[in-house]
């Protein structure tokens, strides 16, 4: 079970559920990119992923202690 | 030193040169080190500790910044729990004493494990144990020790059902256990080593056994046992040392934080009656509010491994920190009225404690860790009437600078009339 957000130019944003843990490392390395609810993480709602901070995405992913978070940038991204 | 006010201490070190920490948890380990935590938190946040022999970290902002560069900057090789000279051998650098690639490559083994939604489907399992305690505790009296009647039982049981122990095993796993944490007391560690090596060995017998058996069973030991690492399995002394950590962390710690909590509670009866208010809608905070207040950490222990700061305070490889998690959870940087304990903080406003500490190596067993106590807490202040501290019982501390543990705590309820319907 993942939470998954596509962009317009095929950009790629999944927390799997499975293993996230609700530790908010996420919404530190990504400021504004995550919502936090009932002890998992899910992307913002309205979040633009094809404008969206793509450095601080990857960053999410790589700090994620559950290695939760599948970041894939789309287009030219 | 003369005790001195803080006034007098912050006069002095004008005179004398940098502030130098107060905190001497070798020593003079208080039941309370609260007061002194906040002397050294405001004066020398990042500063060298001669007692310690190694940079003391004492603010949130401190403690977390290390946690942040741990990857970068630090090394746990040389152990998180004692103060080591030399790293530990390599099949012993397991979770907080491994270094990535290694740690990376053993946590992802567990991630899934102990994840958030597989640990929920074993609420029902950690509620009926609870229960089963406490019926045994009231069907023996009115008096029983927290820590051996219920903190333990609660832990051991639980690490043991998650890892899947053979039920012959379990009691003696479980003391082993328990003289880590007494190891720590004089940074050497070295009172216990040969039983520990000893345990050691046995677990990896274990390893041998269970690959000699096949791979017939799901429980994390035997998936353990069959975890390929591109294409290796790990070596059974690696297995060994997972399963070891795992009882440790999981057995030592979330009792700590259980018994701690329960101190607290019975010292704050305004929180107390709060509390047995409203069992249900104030657990999850009552259990945030106990690993921040009092957690079972005190402090870890790390080696710098490349040039870095913290706080501007310059590092360089070799020198040994302290990060007091126990200090950063009290900085008043972060939390209102740090020193008090409060049951109804709002944790959804407020940034995380630190007793799990952050990062890379964020505590594997959190998720255990808080089922376990949210059902233990609920049901022993459910079942318990009247239950409160034995009257003029003696408490003692666990000695040393790592954990936080009160070794006993003796208490006593009102007899329950066993009429019938129960
Ligand atoms: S960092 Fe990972 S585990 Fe933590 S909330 Fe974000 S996705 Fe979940």
């Amino acid at each position: 079970m993942s939470a998954v957000l596509r962009g317009a130019d095929g950009t790629r944003l999944s927390v799997d559920h499975g293993l996230c843990s609700g530790t908010g490392h996420c919404q530190e390395a990504a400021p504004g990119a995550f919502r936090l609810a009932d002890r998992r993480a899910w992307p913002a709602e309205g979040l633009d992923l094809a404008a969206a901070d793509h450095a601080g995405l990857r960053r999410a992913a790589d700090a994620c202690p559950w290695y939760a978070i599948t970041f894939t940038p789309g287009g030219n991204g | 030193m003369p005790e001195m006010t803080p006034e007098a201490t912050r006069g002095a070190a004008d005179q004398a040169g940098p502030a130098v920490p107060v905190f001497k948890p070798y020593t003079a380990k208080a039941d309370f080190p609260w007061e002194e935590l906040a002397r050294d938190r405001s004066r020398c946040p990042v500063a060298h500790s001669e007692h310690l022999d190694a940079v003391q970290i004492s603010s949130y902002a401190g403690v977390k910044e290390v946690m942040n560069k741990v990857a970068e900057a630090f090394t746990g090789t040389y152990s998180t729990l004692w103060p080591l000279t030399e790293p530990l051998p390599v099949d012993q650098q397991v979770f907080p004493s491994a270094d990535p690639p290694r740690h990376t490559r053993q946590r992802k083994l567990f991630v899934k494990a102990l994840s958030a939604s597989r640990i929920a489907h074993m609420r029902p399992f950690s509620e009926r144990l609870a229960e089963r305690l406490l019926d045994g505790i009231l069907a023996r009296g009115t008096g029983f020790d927290l820590v051996t009647a219920y903190s333990r039982r609660i832990s051991e049981g639980h690490i043991a059902e998650l890892l899947g122990l053979p039920e012959e095993l379990r009691e003696r796993f479980m003391y082993l256990s328990t003289l880590t944490e007494l190891s720590t007391a004089d940074g050497k560690g070295m009172g216990y080593r040969a039983e520990l090596d000893e345990w050691q060995a046995q677990l990896a017998g274990m390893v041998r056994e269970r690959r000699a058996a096949g791979e017939d069973s799901d429980d994390l030991i035997t998936r353990l046992c069959f975890a390929e690492d591109e294409g290796d399995r790990l070596s059974e002394l690696e297995v060994a040392s997972l399963i070891r950590a795992m009882i440790r962390a999981g057995n030592t710690t979330s009792a700590a934080a259980l018994t701690n909590t329960v101190a607290a509670l019975e010292r704050h009866p305004e929180q107390k009656a709060k509390y047995l208010a409203d069992i249900e809608g104030l657990t999850p905070s009552l259990v945030e509010e106990g690993l921040r207040y009092d957690g079972p950490a005190l402090g870890l222990w790390r080696r710098c491994a490349r040039e870095t700061t913290v706080q501007g305070y310059p590092l360089t490889p070799g020198d040994r920190v302290f990060t007091v998690t126990a200090a950063a959870n009290h900085d008043p940087e972060v939390y209102d009225r740090p020193d008090e304990f409060l049951i109804d903080r709002d944790w959804k406003e407020l940034p995380p404690h630190l007793t799990f500490g952050w990062g890379i190596h964020h505590c594997i067993g959190v998720n255990l860790a808080r089922l376990e106590l949210e059902t233990s807490l609920a049901a022993l202040y459910r079942r318990l009437p009247g239950l409160r501290l034995e009257p003029g019982a003696e408490i003692p501390q666990v000695p040393g600078p790592v954990f936080r543990n009160w070794l006993s705590l003796p208490m006593v309820f009102d007899p329950v009339s066993t009429g019938a319907g129960r």
